[in-house]
């Protein structure tokens, strides 16, 4: 499951701008380095940012 | 050391207002950090980068065509070159100078669908590419190009892909799908 995925479970009410990378409302992120997806930037006015475990 | 001029010989190619011809500087002559025989790089992909929905991924560029200086790291891991800690797939000239950059993502991201380009600088995003609209095939070429400042000593870059398909999507190989080049246009 990608994180946007994990994301959108935790919080149905997201829509896909909230997304975009022009925004930074949340901006999604993977530096290809074997890592794995992290979100770079939350700035979502009223949810707060997951914590790891509700990403685990 | 003394330069004497006795009026018995001549002297050519030189004028009151410096040099007259390109001949009298050779491009052999002119030292490494100056524009001519700076650093420069071409790269491309010959595997796929997966992308997964929403999330802005670093696009892998494994084969270089060329790498002047060794300043292009084209591993998944941050490696030194030239005494630079670059991360991975990130371009780290080793002089400061104003570099032209140009870079070229290709994929399958589905008719109607966007797939969107961004150049990174130490991690944030710089400068915003074109954002392409998938055809009938669902393909889409996205490019994006700047001249940018390097400090010579830690400024990387590197390039990311972006696309809401709603799916994981594969940035294509190929020499003339997906490539990432630099060059120094202008030393510090």
């Amino acid at each position: 499951m990608s994180l946007y995925d994990k994301i959108m479970s935790i919080y149905p009410t997201l829509k896909l701008e909230d997304f975009s990378p022009m925004n930074k409302i949340i901006f999604l992120c993977d530096n290809s380095d074997e890592k794995g997806e992290f979100i770079k930037e939350w700035n979502h006015p009223t949810l707060a940012k997951p914590t790891p475990e509700q990403l685990a | 050391m003394s330069i004497i001029i006795d009026g018995t010989g001549s002297i050519s190619g030189v004028s009151s207002t410096g040099l007259t011809t390109a001949q009298t500087v050779t491009q052999s002559a002119i030292a490494t950090g100056v524009a001519g025989t700076g650093p420069t790089f071409s790269a491309y992909a010959n595997a796929v980068t997966s992308v997964p929905n929403s999330s802005a991924t670093v696009v892998q560029y494994q084969v270089k065509a060329w790498d002047t200086a060794t300043c292009f790291n084209n591993t998944s891991g941050t490696v030194s070159l030239n005494g630079i800690s670059v991360p991975a797939w990130s371009f780290a000239p080793n002089v400061a100078g104003y570099y032209q950059i140009n870079a070229g993502i290709q994929s399958q991201v589905g008719a109607l669908k966007t797939l969107e380009i961004y150049l990174n600088k130490n991690g944030g995003v710089y400068s915003y590419g074109n954002f392409t609209v998938g055809d009938p095939n669902g393909y889409c070429q996205s490019c994006v190009s700047n001249i940018i400042y390097f400090n010579g000593t830690s400024d990387s870059i590197n390039i990311s892909a972006w696309q809401a398909s709603g799916s994981t999507v594969n940035v294509s190989s190929g020499q003339g799908q997906t490539w990432f080049s630099a060059a120094l246009v202008r030393s510090a």
